[in-house]
């Protein structure tokens, strides 16, 4: 498909979707007085509120994070020439959570101030992110990193970070543990905007590096000693791209915990659409997954507020994409069956 | 053109190249031949500075290798190493593409020069044809043109090939040699080949050089190294050297071990 075109329709449908999520929730906010609002914002207003205050910034955080997922997961791929690498399924996400769940408890505990978590959350979860990268490196380098000593390395990795967090909230306050594990199950209705701002000035130039590096990942597919033939300075780039994507996946779980596979999904999909180059498909994956994890938390704020079971109760947004990327994961192992590669 | 001087290198502690020097001289069609487990590979991996010379030195065009930027040296050298990872389903024509790489910046598009480059690459390598096919679906001998085809869209003067002809059968070994020898013939190409197949390298190198534990055994025409005595003392095995009626060149015909007299 031509590429221009496919930009312009994900565009037009990321601007759509935002506005569509913008107008429906579980308050009601009437198409007439929608309009009113979102030309004239007005903070006396509780309609206003509804929509500035609390569905606006969810909405640019599910943007930024749902982006930023989708954009490491195709550099991971792509460095790992692993086509089910992406930061949940190779404990990253574990590992930043297990960061974050430290600090959180940690704060808490101290009655520290408010800022301290916007700048201690994900300092907690980056350096979580790293250790786990690096134990996870470790790991897949002794197995030749094969697609399944990858993914095995990866989900070993998570058990161990989520009994740690298990241990941790066993000796933590029943409060202080409700909330931890609503933020962990990739949660996107307690983002608190000076963090989201910070991890705005993050995860965007942490995108566009990533696209800027879209050609050298093009090369890295190819082999370590190929990706030298042609220029490429393979172990100082690697590892560049691995320090920019660890930094995008801690700041995405500050904000919202462990969102699964949409760094799987959205690649896969995108990749069927526009073909492997790196350039093209991080732009196009940013967008997908941006406009993918706006629509599932639309979903998830939603599905059980409009029934009479839920009661008002707002699904984690994790719980979703878990869902619906387990279901993918699985229909691609299965398809993967007939065309081994490794 | 490429000179290797006293080279010893190898991997952890282990000494695979133990100080051997040759020169390749620019447009020929040097041959690297061995047992296996002589260091052909090896030798390949410190030419194209994939691993460091422990001792001695590697010098391209009077330069010691070690000074030269990576991306000079994919400028000048390029390399069709033996195994090659192709799990991503690239198009034929982005992946010849990405020979460009090294005359490339990071986010200047390709300029019209480039896809000349690209265009007449693929067009000498008979492979425009299938050009929006992906590489995932090719034969071997269909990709081993396409990388042919990404290697001469590096423009480089000194082409390393490891093995090139390995899973071909006799007909396309043949036409991919041929393909080479026009590009050393016609564009003054230097080649350096490893050759598993000791005819294959006598029909198509002017030079060659015999490794054997990883020091040169014997270096010179096929003629003067692909004797009954050096094959013999190298591989181990019972072999007689005839001639091509028609080339002229050294021919090893080889004896199973129970006519062994």
């Amino acid at each position: 498909m031509n590429k221009l075109l496919l930009f312009f329709i994900l565009l037009g449908l990321l601007v759509l979707t935002f506005f569509i999520s913008l107008a429906i929730g579980s308050g009601n906010v009437p198409w007439s007085d929608f309009w009113r609002i979102l030309f004239n914002p007005d903070n006396t207003d509780p309609l206003s509120t509804i929509i500035w205050q609390i569905r606006f910034p969810r909405l640019i955080a599910a943007l930024l994070i749902g982006a930023g997922l989708a954009a490491v997961g195709c550099a991971f791929q792509g460095i790992l020439r692993n086509p089910l690498a992406e930061p949940y399924t190779l404990g990253i996400s574990g590992g930043a959570a297990l960061g974050g769940t430290v600090a959180i408890i940690f704060i808490s505990k101290f009655n520290l101030p408010g800022w301290v978590t916007t700048i201690g959350l994900p300092l907690a979860a980056l350096v979580g992110a790293l250790l786990s990268l690096f134990l996870v490196y470790l790991i897949a380098s002794r197995l030749y990193f094969s697609v399944t000593g990858l993914i095995l390395g990866g989900v070993l990795l998570s058990f161990i970070f989520s009994s740690l967090v298990l241990l941790i909230m066993t000796l933590a306050q029943p409060d202080e543990v409700k909330s931890t594990l609503l933020w962990m199950a990739g949660n996107l209705s307690m983002v608190q905007p000076d963090l989201l701002k910070i991890s705005s000035v993050f995860i965007i130039p942490g995108i566009i590096i990533l696209f800027i590096f879209g050609r050298d990942l093009d090369v890295i597919t190819l082999g370590d000693e190929k990706a030298q033939h042609l220029g490429i300075k393979i172990i100082q780039i690697r590892q560049f791209l691995f320090v920019i994507s660890s930094l995008i996946v801690a700041f995405c779980v500050a904000n919202a915990g462990m969102i699964a596979f949409v760094g799987l999904l959205i690649p896969h999909l995108m990749r069927i659409l526009m073909g492997p180059k790196h350039q093209p498909l991080i732009w196009g994956s940013a967008l997908a997954g941006g406009i993918f994890l706006m629509l599932a938390d639309t979903v998830a704020r939603t599905v059980l507020t409009r029934t009479s079971f839920g009661q008002g109760v707002e699904l984690p947004v994790g719980v979703i994409t878990g869902i619906l990327g387990g279901i993918f994961f699985l229909a691609f192992l299965l398809r993967r069956k007939n065309n081994v590669i490794n | 053109m490429l000179s290797i001087n006293n080279l010893v290198c190898g991997y952890q502690q282990k000494e695979i190249i133990k100080g051997l020097s040759f020169t390749a001289r620019p447009g020929e069609s040097l041959g690297i031949i061995g047992p296996n487990g002589s260091g052909k590979t090896t030798l390949f991996r410190a030419i194209s500075r994939i691993i460091p010379a422990w001792q001695g030195s590697i010098t391209y065009q009077e330069k010691d290798i070690q000074v030269i930027s990576h991306r000079d040296l994919a400028r000048r050298i390029a390399v069709l190493p033996q195994f090659l990872n192709l799990s991503f389903p690239f198009l034929v024509r982005d992946f010849v593409a990405l020979g460009r790489t090294p005359h490339l910046n990071r986010l200047t598009p390709l300029t019209k020069e480039d896809h000349n480059i690209i265009d007449s690459s693929m067009k000498q390598t008979d492979t425009f044809s299938f050009k929006d096919r992906r590489i995932t679906e090719l034969s071997g001998g269909e990709l081993q043109r396409v990388l042919i085809a990404q290697a001469l869209s590096q423009q480089p003067e000194l082409l390393l090939l490891d093995e090139p002809m390995a899973h071909l059968d006799i007909g396309h070994q043949v036409e991919i040699l041929d393909l080479l020898k026009k590009f050393n013939r016609e564009k003054k190409l230097t080649l350096i080949t490893v050759f598993h197949d000791l005819n294959l390298a006598s029909e198509y190198c002017d030079r060659l050089v015999l490794l054997k534990d990883g020091q040169i055994y014997a270096q010179g025409t096929p003629a003067e190294v692909l004797t009954y005595q050096n094959i013999e003392a190298v591989y181990k095995t019972v072999v007689v050297v005839k001639e091509n009626p028609i080339t002229k060149k050294p021919h090893i015909l080889l004896i199973p071990k129970d006519k062994w007299r």
